[in-house]
């Protein structure tokens, strides 16, 4: 099963996306496109065990990434 | 918050839509500004699964599931949107507070820790100290008379 995650660069940094899926991408096959706007996360090969919460778990992943580098950025 | 339309139906409301096991809803940027909405996120990422989208200029969607492997009711949705409604005008009120509040803050903090009056107050204080010790024992030398008798001798 593939999955195709848009994520929009006014609300996901960049970075944090990425840490997202280089923290995942022993349990999938997870390629990074940019797009206009966008980072785009193509998702196969999900590891059976985990497929159910793989890609709710990586968006989080990904949105706690933001908060916290945003929040580091601002307090220096 | 439903989407029912009621009697007040004109005043803007946080409306939302559930499926089976996700509740979403459009937040305003205008209103709750985006690190309002970051800082509520964070506090839901232990409990939900969150995803923002951004349908349009200044709306964020936002997606939460709950982690819990049990049965998700309507209710548990409901109940779960409205609990981040209430976080995400907390998450405001605590930004415009601390906003309003930052140069007073780091007057106190700047006053606190390099002001000459706090400085004079802690000399002040070793000094009192200082006093108070030589008027006991000019030399500040101890002697035995002053600690208690060790092998039960003297008068």
């Amino acid at each position: 099963m593939a999955e195709t995650i848009n994520f929009s660069t006014s609300i996901y940094r960049n970075d944090a996306v990425q840490a997202a899926a280089q923290a995942y991408g022993h349990l999938a096959k997870i390629r990074i496109e940019a797009d206009e706007g966008n980072v785009v996360l193509h998702i196969e090969d999900i590891d059976e065990r985990v497929s159910d919460r793989l890609v709710d778990a990586l968006c989080n992943h990904a949105l706690y990434e933001t908060v916290a580098r945003t929040r580091a950025e601002d307090r220096t | 918050m439903s989407e029912e339309v009621g009697p007040q139906a004109d005043l803007e409301e946080l409306t939302y839509r559930a499926d089976e096991r996700r509740v979403s809803f459009i937040v305003d940027e205008e209103i709750y500004p985006r690190d309002a909405i970051y800082g509520a996120a964070y506090l839901f990422v232990d409990r939900c699964y969150l995803f923002l989208g951004r349908p349009s200029d200044r709306q964020i969607e936002v997606r939460l599931k709950p982690k819990s492997a049990g049965e998700v009711t309507d209710a548990t949705l409901d109940a779960l949107a409205g609990e981040f409604a209430n976080e995400l005008l907390n998450q405001v009120v605590r930004q415009r507070v601390g906003d309003a509040t930052r140069d007073i803050r780091e007057y106190y903090m700047a006053r606190a820790f390099f002001g000459e009056e706090s400085r004079s107050s802690i000399d002040a204080l070793l000094a009192e100290l200082d006093a108070e010790e030589l008027e006991e024992d000019e030399l500040e030398v101890s002697v035995p008379w002053d600690s208690p008798a060790e092998d039960g001798a003297g008068g």
